[in-house]
């Protein structure tokens, strides 16, 4: 609970004085529970409580936001320019702001980003216990495998992630783990991970590259693979004897499979287990679909050769 | 008598005291203004290599006519703006209103920006600096007579 105040402390301390007042007065009662700050230029101000969206009765200028998004960055917009070209923000203390403005685009890149408009602040969590049933898999498997957490936006990959990195890091068993958190968001906070390195910022691809050769790691956290390239590096980790543990947006096995970099990690067996993220029951815990990796082809072949008879 | 010739030898100790003092003076804001147009040369060079943030910048930074008057210690602990207040500096005027000007502006904008805002600032306080020298240099003999004059007004006051 302290890392989160402190990280909600963070956080407001960006906001003008009177936002901050607002939002405090709004969340009196649950300021544990506050998971987004969204600022809107010309709009009303609202906060994000257990998939609620609250208002807080104050508008939005865009002197707000333009002092907000210079706390954000330290009084210093230029040093996070790559950060904001790829639509975001992340403070020391882990707290990732996601902007949206004008983009200014050069040869198809997006070259900077101007007149931001929107800021979604996002407190990050500390969930004892979130990752124990993730651990109880790996472990199933005697950790000779690697794991993919899927679920839909918001709902706790990053969340689980960073517990699951403190619970294999730490403890009797600690084991050598590499987190190459492109984000800087799933290290945030997590100083009792004592067998943890953490590349931070690093590109997903480069990263495991760079942990895979410096750092033998036992196991490789990353973050959100979400294109053909993020896939081959994985693929490469996995052919290296390494364990990935990595996250992905999907609402289900079904439609995570669709994408043909999934089909060929599913393929080569990077992952023996796939953990779907359904959303949280009401104690806060995670409802779950658990899938084993299955031999996609051999299934399509049997299916086909069942239809012939 | 001794009571004409003691305020003599006080009036002239006084005179000898003031002008080195003005001298040292002026002089130690000529070195401080020409520190502070380092210090802004050496925000614009982290800047333009490695995209330092500026509280870093601002913390790693030493000067020895700086950190005399306890500028570089208010700086490093409550920002370059706090530190032009109440830093100790003896510069005043238009150095200070330029680089309180810089200090808001500062961190606002992207490299690009950000390196044209540096240059732009760095060429303003180079003129001031500059006209502070030479005035100094036109009055530095005006100092060096005090004591001379102070002399001949005594000896003129004895006939």
């Amino acid at each position: 609970m302290d890392k989160h105040i402190s990280a909600l402390d963070e956080a407001l301390s960006c906001l003008p004085y009177r936002l901050t007042a607002a939002v405090l007065k709004r969340a009196e009662h649950i300021r544990t529970g506050i998971c987004e700050i969204r600022l809107r230029v010309g709009r009303e101000l609202y906060i994000t409580c257990g998939g609620f969206n609250i208002p807080c009765g104050v508008m939005c200028t865009a002197e707000d936001m333009d002092h907000t998004v210079r706390r954000l960055c330290g009084n210093s917009l230029y040093s996070h320019s790559e950060t904001i070209r790829e639509g975001y923000i992340t403070t020391p203390g882990g707290v990732r702001a996601g902007i949206c403005g004008r983009a200014v685009v050069d040869r198809g890149e997006i070259a900077t980003v101007t007149d931001i408009a929107s800021l979604n602040i996002r407190i990050p969590t500390r969930v004892r216990g979130a990752a124990d049933a993730a651990y109880a898999l790996l472990e199933e498997d005697s950790f000779s495998s690697g794991l993919l957490v899927y679920s839909a936006p918001g709902v706790g990959k990053t969340t689980l992630l960073r517990e699951l990195a403190v619970k294999l890091a730490s403890g009797e068993k600690a084991m050598r783990v590499a987190i190459v958190d492109s984000r800087c968001e799933i290290a945030a906070g997590i100083n009792e991970a004592i067998t943890a390195d953490v590349l931070s910022g690093y590109p997903r691809g480069k990263g495991i590259e760079i942990a895979i050769r410096t750092l033998s790691p036992q196991y490789i956290i990353c973050d959100e693979i979400s294109s053909a390239q993020d896939a081959e590096a994985v693929l490469e980790a996995g052919a290296s004897g390494v364990r990935i543990i990595a996250s992905a947006h999907a609402g289900s096995y079904a439609e995570l499979c669709r994408s043909e970099f999934m089909k060929n990690l599913n393929r080569e067996a990077v992952f023996g287990t796939y953990l779907g993220l359904l959303g949280r029951d009401r104690r806060g815990k995670y409802k779950t679909e658990i899938s084993k990796t299955v031999n996609l082809e051999e299934e399509i072949l049997q299916a086909t050769a069942d239809t012939i008879k | 008598m001794t009571h004409e010739i003691v305020g003599a030898l006080f009036v002239l100790t006084a005179s000898v005291l003031v002008g080195l003092d003005i001298c040292s003076l002026e002089s130690e804001k000529i070195k401080q203004g020409e520190e502070l147009c380092a210090l802004l040369r050496h925000i614009r060079s982290n800047i333009d290599f490695f995209l330092t943030p500026v509280n870093e910048i601002l913390h790693d930074y030493s000067s020895p006519a700086l950190d005399r008057c306890g500028f570089i210690s208010v700086m490093k602990e409550k920002g370059l703006k706090t530190a032009l207040q109440d830093g100790g500096l003896t510069v005043r005027g238009k150095t200070i209103e330029l680089l309180s000007a810089f200090s808001d502006e500062l961190g606002a904008g992207y490299r690009e920006d950000e390196l044209k805002r540096c240059d732009y600032y760095i060429e303003k306080l180079n003129d001031e600096n500059r006209a502070a020298a030479e005035k100094f240099l036109k009055n530095k003999k005006m100092y060096k007579y005090l004591p001379p004059l102070c002399v001949i007004s005594i000896i003129i006051l004895f006939i």
